[in-house]
């Protein structure tokens, strides 16, 4: 009982990185309708930028906490600049051209990085120190674990706080509901896309700080499954909704634990692609998701 | 009058809270040609995805030759006997004008898969009726001399005229425009208009039409529906429906009909 | 058939047998060498795969992008049927390489039947799982040497058969996008709502395109199995399917002389070029994202390359014929 109460937090944590990083995939995708297969080394590249502010902040005396604000400050960049680069002149072409597009920039972050860092894996210094709490006979459970989840869930909320209260969350809704009626409607499609991709991307930022806080070593290929992982999440919480992220992102980090703990850890990754597959055969709008139909 | 082709009773479609088409029906003929009009946003294509099966109603019955339709496969409807136009032309854009029409000859072929790729007997006798057959279809419109131009290099009026040759193409009984005279000059709508004519008599198919454009629909039409806020409002022939009260309230609005009864 | 049609086929064929016969008088006169024999049989295969890739990313317009996954199923289907020897030697080969297609097929399906009948992009980030997934699973089932490998596969496929299957393949093909089939196909990448319009199964079509891919890729990877004559999982990794990817892209979506073309070009470049293997992947991304902004129909667009069309050209006599 209290092994598997373990491999629920285990699951719990992990499902908070999918989660996060399945919120860049999900907002992306109901605003310009794209699997930005790019988003997944978004959370390599976050993880770089953050081990390259470690000594730097340290040496000003700062706290190492801010190599995540740091990181994502970054990777927002990136990302905007990604949108504006790669995708932005592609709107209007074949959807197949996009998506081969995304497909060439994320491997072009890895093999960058690959020549840039090398393959072999880097350790990551544990900034959020080791400490665990104990919750009485014997049962621990680590600050970085708890700290996770909170951050997960906070950001969660701001989010949905954010996209339903504010003036730029209204046109991020409006821009995917259809992008040319906010234009008419004097919203700057433009700029609101390019606060989606920021917004994805610090979030897969911050999931890869707590990720790689977690599991300390880092290498330039890290993103590729974890992004595919996150992408299932999406899918399976509904894509477009940021709920739905949340609970396909816990959904699939306790799937994962509890087969790795009970099953194989080598089959995990097949029994989430497995439940992938299952998701599109049931229910392809997810759980959360809306039905749409299409214009004609 | 014998049993309609096409029966339509108590449509209904919600989408979320929005009733799009409620209690919509129709009966069309055999040979005959309606109209459907109504302002924008009345549900008029709506009805035609709904025909189509493209959407599945939340209530009510549609039948074809006293079967019903509900619930079947756009691709299967279109078997039985319903194509369509499209009010935003959805031609295969790089395909030639040839082959767009010849995609829609596809269930009419039997030949399978292996028996193409071994070029067996079969695969040249039925690529060559549906050449010949296509190749007649385009005479029709007009369009024999283009059969090798890429779809998208036709003119626009020509594009409209080939969208409604590859519905017939897949020799329906019910043939569906959606606004086929949308962005067409007097002189060419007058065209269409002979063009719709002949090839009711030539195909032997019903046409249900919808268009924006008035004289086009009075002057073919034999009956009009008029649909506002996805309601019927009123069903007659052209001359009752110019006539009618609550048809034109529906167009001009109620402000106009006030100070016109003033 | 008429007799336009028939003389195209005899100087198709006639076209193959002279390459095959310049290149075999080359490997005989020693001109070409053993190392290169192989690059040769590679690029035979990596030409069935793209062509193959080529009908499910460039005609009907998914992408796919597990394309080494189902290389290395039929590698492995094929690698242990001719390994048992019930059946030897090249009967064996032929065998091993309808088996492979035939069991990447029930793969393709598995995958294809769900997620094909979906409107959107599901298939690529399906495809690029099943790719990864692929890999474990080869590596975790008892019968395929596990990560240590198949060894002792007995090596059947030399260039002869390398090249003539893939001749056969590339005809399929073709034959194939120009059937009704691959109109419907086309009709599908060109506009999915009109080609259901017009009558199309989209889900059937795009099911049966994918599946004969899947197909040709399996025979690919029997015949690259039985040439190595040993076998690891980790060759067919997402590396792999994007190499394939890159051939399709370049070459043109959308035409099968693009991808023969670039296949060749793209496996004897890093052979020829000392240092480029380092580079390749990087390369390779650039030249996806610079293809699909400035260049998205490929270096040959849609254009297929016709012998019976160029010679037409040469001849005024037959020139003639045809304006009337």
């Amino acid at each position: 009982m209290l092994d598997l109460i373990k491999q629920l937090i285990n699951g719990l944590q992990a499902g908070s990185i999918f989660a996060l990083v399945a919120l860049g995939y999900t907002m992306v995708y109901g605003i310009v309708k794209l699997i930005n297969f790019a988003h997944g080394d978004i959370i390599m590249v976050g993880a770089y930028f953050s081990l390259m502010a470690i000594p730097m902040l340290s040496s000003v005396g700062l706290p190492l906490w801010l190599c995540a604000i740091v990181a994502a400050a970054l990777c927002a960049i990136l990302g905007v600049v990604t949108e504006r680069v790669a995708y932005k002149p592609l709107r209007n072409s074949p959807r197949i051209s996009a998506l081969i597009t995304a497909i060439g920039v994320s491997l072009l972050l890895q093999n960058a990085f690959m020549l840039l860092f090398s393959a072999t894996p880097k350790p990551y210094p544990s900034i959020f120190g080791k400490d665990s709490i104990t919750l009485g006979d014997g049962f621990t459970v680590s600050y970085i674990t708890i700290l996770t989840i909170v951050v997960t869930v906070v950001l969660m909320v701001l989010l949905q706080m954010f996209i339903k209260r504010t003036r730029v969350g209204k046109s991020m809704r409006a821009v995917s509901e259809d992008a040319g009626a906010a234009q008419l409607m004097g919203i700057n499609v433009n700029n609101t896309i390019s606060i989606t991709f920021a917004i994805g991307s610090a979030l897969a930022a911050v999931a890869a700080v707590l990720y790689s806080a977690a599991y300390p070593l880092i290498d330039p290929y890290m993103g590729s499954f974890l992004g595919i992982k996150a992408f299932v999440a999406a899918v399976l919480g509904g894509i477009g909704s940021i709920p739905g992220a949340m609970i396909g992102g816990f959904t699939i980090g306790i799937v994962e634990s509890l087969t790795k703990a009970y099953i194989s850890s080598q089959i995990s990754d097949a029994v989430v692609f497995l439940l992938l597959i299952l998701v599109l055969l049931i229910k392809p709008t997810g759980i959360m998701g809306k039905n749409i139909g299409e214009k004609v | 009058m014998s049993a309609p082709l096409l029966s339509i009773r108590d449509l209904t479609i919600q989408f979320g809270g929005l009733t799009a088409v409620d209690g919509f029906h129709l009966d069309l003929y055999e040979n005959q040609l309606q109209g459907l009009i109504g302002p924008n946003g009345a549900g008029k294509t709506t009805v035609f995805n709904l025909l189509t099966g493209v959407y599945k109603p939340t209530r009510g019955s549609i039948e074809l030759d006293g079967k019903s339709i509900v619930g079947l496969k756009h691709h299967k409807i279109v078997k039985l006997g319903i194509a369509r136009t499209f009010q935003n032309i959805r031609l295969f854009k790089a395909m030639t004008v040839l082959d767009n029409v010849r995609t829609a000859y596809d269930h009419n072929l039997k030949y399978s898969a292996l028996s193409g790729v071994l070029r067996l007997p079969s695969y040249w006798k039925q690529e060559k009726e549906s050449t010949e057959e296509a190749l007649k279809l385009l005479k029709v419109f007009g369009l024999e001399e283009q059969a090798n131009t890429r779809a998208d290099n036709l003119p626009y009026g020509q594009q409209r005229k080939l969208e409604i040759a590859r519905a017939l193409a897949s020799k329906p009984k019910v043939l569906l425009l959606d606004e086929p005279a949308a962005g067409m000059n007097p002189t060419e709508t007058q065209e269409l208009m002979e063009t719709i004519r002949s090839i009711r008599e030539q195909f032997h198919v019903s046409i249900l039409l919808i268009d924006h454009d008035m004289s086009l629909i009075m002057g073919i039409c034999e009956t009009i529906s008029v649909l506002d806020h996805g309601v019927l409002i009123a069903h007659g022939t052209p001359g009752e429906i110019a006539h009618n009260q609550d048809v034109i309230t529906a167009y001009l609005g109620d402000d106009v009909n006030e100070s016109e009864e003033a | 058939m008429d007799k336009r049609n028939l003389s195209s086929y005899l100087i198709n064929t006639a076209a193959a047998v002279v390459i095959y016969l310049l290149i075999s008088a080359l490997i005989s006169g020693g001109i070409i060498t053993r190392q290169y024999q192989g690059v040769l049989v590679f690029a035979c295969v990596n030409c069935i795969l793209a062509v193959s890739l080529n009908l499910t990313t460039g005609f009907l317009g998914e992408l796919a992008l597990g394309h080494a996954g189902f290389m290395s199923i039929g590698a492995y289907t094929g690698a242990l049927i001719t390994k048992a020897g019930v059946v030897e030697g090249v009967p064996g080969l032929l065998l091993g390489m309808l088996a492979g297609g035939l069991v990447a097929v029930v793969f393709a399906m598995l995958i294809g039947i769900p997620v094909l009948r979906l409107k959107g992009d599901y298939l690529a980030i399906v495809t690029l799982g099943f790719g990864e997934i692929i890999r474990v699973l080869i590596e975790a089932v008892p019968f395929t040497g596990g990560a240590k490998g198949l060894t002792g596969i007995p090596r059947l496929t030399d260039f002869t058969m390398a090249y003539w299957v893939m001749v056969v393949v590339i005809v399929v093909l073709f034959a194939f996008i120009r059937s009704r089939h691959g109109r419907a196909a086309i009709a599908i990448s060109q506009d999915d709502i009109a080609s259901e319009a017009s009558g199309i199964n989209n889900t059937y079509y795009k099911i049966l395109v994918f599946g004969i891919a899947a197909f040709f890729a399996g025979v690919a990877g029997c015949l690259y199995g039985n040439y190595m004559g040993i076998l690891g999982a980790s060759s067919f990794n997402f590396a792999k399917s994007i190499d394939i990817l890159v051939i399709v892209v370049l070459g043109g979506m959308g035409s099968f002389t693009g991808s023969i073309v670039a296949a060749f070009g793209l496996t004897i470049l890093p052979e020829v070029l000392r240092g480029f293997a380092e580079y390749r992947m990087l390369i390779y991304s650039v030249a996806l994202i610079m293809m699909m902004l400035f260049r998205p129909s490929g270096l040959m667009g849609g254009y297929e390359f016709s012998l019976s069309r160029v010679i037409r050209k040469f001849i005024p006599g037959k020139r003639k014929e045809e304006a009337k």
